[in-house]
């Protein structure tokens, strides 16, 4: 068996040439982009060593295909592949000679024009067209008419439609940044059918090509009615009706064969957002999570402000776990713990220009007959010394101020008390409502006694609000007047308060009243088993809140980290080990069955899952999942349409509020 | 002033009603409330037919969300149900049933759906017609008017959501063992119900 990963091959069902199972989608969509770059060196009719003037490339690429490649491909790496230029598609560019030029674009008018244009004004030889996805008929005629007219089809050496229209930051994690406020556009009542279509299109579009980059067909689950069981449905159709019309060369196919890959097929759990809506505002406590909710991290790339001398100024750092061995141990750690590992980090690199100032230093005994060995002694290794002190000195100024700009942020706004409320609210354990009425109804921050910005105030009380089953109006009426009065818009509240009764329906489950069910001695026992099954779900591992109570008193709260599984980690958890408490709630669809009527069920639990929430994400909820899954030995990969900051999600929901109204 | 859905059942004394054939129209519903809102229609339909006595013509409201389950159940123990809002005309429904049986009798022989014993979707393109026409009363049915008065010896039996249940029942067992709802939208119902707050989002 053939297991050499070489170019041409396509994907390896996710085995790398040892056989190990990489369950990595930022792996395989690099191997994908480095296909598609490479794709000129196939065609060179010498084999083994391109001459030099083969391999230099331009890469021309639109906007969303620029936030791909950015995340995944350093310079270095495109230089790897050949790439010495490369320009934004919608930019005045000077024909270049002698140069193949390779086109990597979303397929939309506007750009078909551009290629077009750029193919009439002769910029380069040779064209090599890739569109992100499918290229629909209407602009495939209209780039031949409009090549035709100039009398230049002959530059487009090549077209090809990749599946690469989605957006990896991390090995585990993905987003679609589309569609924009896209909790908006799946949530909203007067939303024209033709778009909610559109939208549902183009996610299940994205699913297919994430599925196809990965060379997987996974089973999939959601829940029904909403937007997750419509997006669900339609692609399974669509890996369904592909695997029929393409056989046995279709695209998930691979050259180890069917038999390894049933193995390790995955689980795609698709999730509307609204399983969990407190989990978007909560207040995170790990680094990466920080740094995208206070920083407005975005693309893996942060503005720090950095003062030197009393000057500050916003410096821009990208963020790459693959190069920065300090972020890829630190994303997932608290804060607290991250300001002691920086503190080893300066540590680490004054030790080593300690080193460095040994080795380089002249004080030779000049009259020593051993001058010759000692100054060979103390060069072995300079060079990667000095390279790596480099290396440690510029990940040291970065993650100390990045790790600075956040302290000054979280104590200001006094961050740490309002996450921890938050979690004890959301985790059901106790907490003092001294401190919460505190922290909302105190000023804000700047004033005396402030806690919090407005946002931040308004975050906990939904939180509370949505978390909490009774909680009596005037405590409510306190909370939202003393906000009110600090100038707040209370919009987002009352979207919420509207959504209310749904949302409670979990909670309802939680705190069973035993008066309903006391008489009712017809309640079915498959009713029962669900409801304990969400209680326990809800609860953790204490189905009963008397007890759990009489466990903690108010003054002891737990510092360890204990196990905190939000919801979603929860239903994944329930959804992998085949646990039977969601059966009658989520669809169970598999694509590689023709016959929809009689599918066999899975039998092993699931090691390997894809999680995607349909109308937003956040590095909280990805955190979570992967705390889930360092812990159970289990894959997951964490997929969003947007990952959006508190400030964006509830700009969303004032949005939709207005739409409701 | 819209109609729902028109549904037709196989009504059995004692037993479930079995689906035989549905329509809806639900464009005034969001796109991505619609899953939910069949959902509920057919618990509602099924529901309420199985409590109409034969013969009997009865229209349901629901005063906390305005809508209107209309049902008959003809001697032949064929049941139809049509959901309206409360502004409808409920003389119009009813004689919106009356055709709308006699267009599945048309189409559907007796023999074929008495043999029915789990919910199946028989097609009678007619339903689709008659629910589209029907959105409008006073056009579907001009003689509208002069059947008030006619119609003044045919009683239509109002009830309400707190009667529907037999021996007692209260809505939220009824929902509680209906296998219509998902697990979700039973507990929004027994929830919703308690607050007095029902499909707020509708």
């Amino acid at each position: 068996m053939n297991m050499n990963s070489n170019t041409n091959n396509p994907n390896q069902g996710g085995f790398d040439q040892f056989g190990n199972n990489s369950f990595s989608i930022k792996e395989k969509q690099i191997e994908s982009i480095n296909r598609m770059l490479s794709l000129k060196a196939s065609d060179s009719i010498s084999s083994s060593k391109p001459g030099w003037q083969d391999v230099w490339k331009i890469l021309i690429f639109d906007t969303y295909c620029s936030s791909i490649i950015s995340p995944i491909l350093t310079k270095g790496a495109l230089r790897n592949q050949g790439i010495t230029l490369y320009l934004p598609l919608h930019s005045d560019r000077q024909p270049i000679q002698d140069a193949p030029a390779i086109y990597f674009v979303l397929p939309t008018l506007d750009n078909i024009k551009r290629i077009a244009e750029d193919c009439k004004n002769k910029l380069y030889d040779n064209i090599y067209l890739n569109f992100a996805s499918k290229l629909p008929n209407n602009l495939m005629e209209e780039l031949a008419t409009l090549t035709i007219q100039s009398d230049s089809v002959s530059m487009i050496s090549k077209l090809y439609e990749q599946f690469l229209n989605f957006v990896t930051l991390e090995k585990d994690l993905f987003t679609l940044n589309f569609p924009k406020e896209s909790y908006l556009q799946f949530n909203d009542p007067t939303i024209k059918d033709s778009q909610a279509q559109e939208n549902i299109d183009s996610v299940v579009d994205s699913l297919f090509s994430v599925l196809v980059t990965m060379s997987v067909i996974p089973i999939i689950r959601c829940p029904k009615n909403g937007a997750a069981e419509m997006i669900a449905t339609q692609l399974e159709k669509k890996i369904s009706q592909h695997l029929l019309q393409s056989g046995v060369g279709n695209l998930f196919s691979n050259e180890m064969g069917s038999q390894l890959s049933s193995f390790y097929r995955p689980v795609l759990i698709i999730l509307d957002r609204n399983i969990d809506l407190s989990v978007m505002l909560h207040h995170p406590w790990t680094y990466q999570a920080l740094a995208h909710d206070i920083l407005n991290m975005s693309n893996n790339r942060v503005k720090v402000d950095v003062t030197n001398d009393n000057v500050t100024k916003k410096v821009t750092y990208d963020l790459d776990s693959t190069s920065d061995y300090f972020w890829s141990a630190n994303t997932g750690a608290p804060f607290f713990n991250v300001a002691g590992e920086v503190k080893n980090l300066i540590k680490d690199y004054t030790d080593s220009m300690e080193k460095l100032k040994q080795l380089t230093d002249v004080n030779v005994d000049l009259d020593s007959d051993d001058l010759s060995k000692v100054n060979e002694n103390k060069s072995i290794g300079l060079g990667d010394l000095v390279s790596s002190t480099k290396e440690k000195k510029r990940l040291m100024d970065l993650h100390t101020n990045l790790a600075t700009d956040l302290m000054k942020n979280i104590r200001d706004r006094q961050i740490d008390c309002f996450f921890t409320m938050e979690e004890a609210i959301i985790t059901r354990t106790m907490f003092d409502k001294k401190e919460l009425n505190s922290l909302i109804t105190s000023p804000v921050v700047g004033e005396a006694g402030g806690k919090g910005t407005l946002e931040d105030k308004l975050r906990l009380l939904l939180i509370y609000y949505l978390s909490t089953k009774n909680i009596p109006t005037n405590e409510m009426e306190t909370y939202e007047d003393a906000l009110t009065k600090m100038g707040l818009d209370l919009t987002c509240l009352q979207y919420f308060k509207k959504t209310k009764a749904f949302n409670e329906s979990l909670l309802a489950i939680v705190n069973q009243p035993s008066t309903s069910t006391k008489g009712a001695s017809s309640t079915t026992t498959s009713t029962s088993t669900t409801a304990s099954g969400f209680m326990s779900m809800l609860t953790g591992y204490q189905p009963n809140i008397e007890t759990f109570a009489s466990f903690f008193s108010q003054g002891v709260r737990s510092l360890l980290p204990k196990s905190k599984d939000l919801f979603v980690t929860r239903v994944v958890e329930s959804i992998m080990d085949l646990k039977n408490t969601l059966d009658a709630d989520y669809l169970y669809m598999d694509p590689k069955i023709q016959n929809k009527s009689n599918v066999p069920r899975r039998t092993t639990p699931f090691k390997e899952a894809i999680v995607f929430t349909v109308g937003g994400g956040n590095y909280v909820e990805y955190q979570n999942l992967q705390d889930y899954s360092k812990k159970s030995n289990k894959k997951i990969i964490y997929g969003t349409t947007e990952l959006l900051t508190s400030k964006d999600f509830l700009a969303q929901i004032k949005t939709l509020k207005d739409h409701t109204n | 002033m819209k109609v729902y859905s028109i549904g037709i059942f196989k009504v059995t004394p004692g037993g479930k009603p079995v689906l035989l054939s549905i329509v809806y129209e639900l464009s005034s519903f969001g796109f991505f409330q619609r899953g939910s809102v069949k959902e509920v229609s057919l618990f509602v339909s099924r529901e309420t037919v199985g409590r109409t006595g034969v013969n009997e013509r009865v229209s349901m409201e629901h005063t906390q969300t305005q809508k209107v389950c209309h049902t008959t159940v003809d001697s032949k123990g064929l049941g139809c149900t049509v959901l309206t809002d409360s502004e409808y005309p409920g003389r119009v429904a009813h004689s919106l049933i009356r055709l709308a049986l006699d267009e599945f009798n048309k189409v559907h022989n007796e023999s074929v759906w008495r043999a029915i014993n789990t919910d199946t979707e028989l097609p009678t393109p007619a339903l689709e017609q008659l629910i589209l026409k029907y959105q409008n009363p006073h056009e579907a049915d001009p003689m509208m008017n002069l059947q008030k008065n006619l119609d003044e010896t045919i009683t239509i039996v109002k009830k309400t959501v707190e009667q529907l249940g037999q021996r007692g029942e209260k809505l939220e067992d009824i929902a509680s063992k209906s296998d219509d709802l998902s697990f979700q939208s039973k507990a929004f119902m027994q929830n919703a119900e308690r607050m007095n707050k029902c499909c707020g989002y509708v």
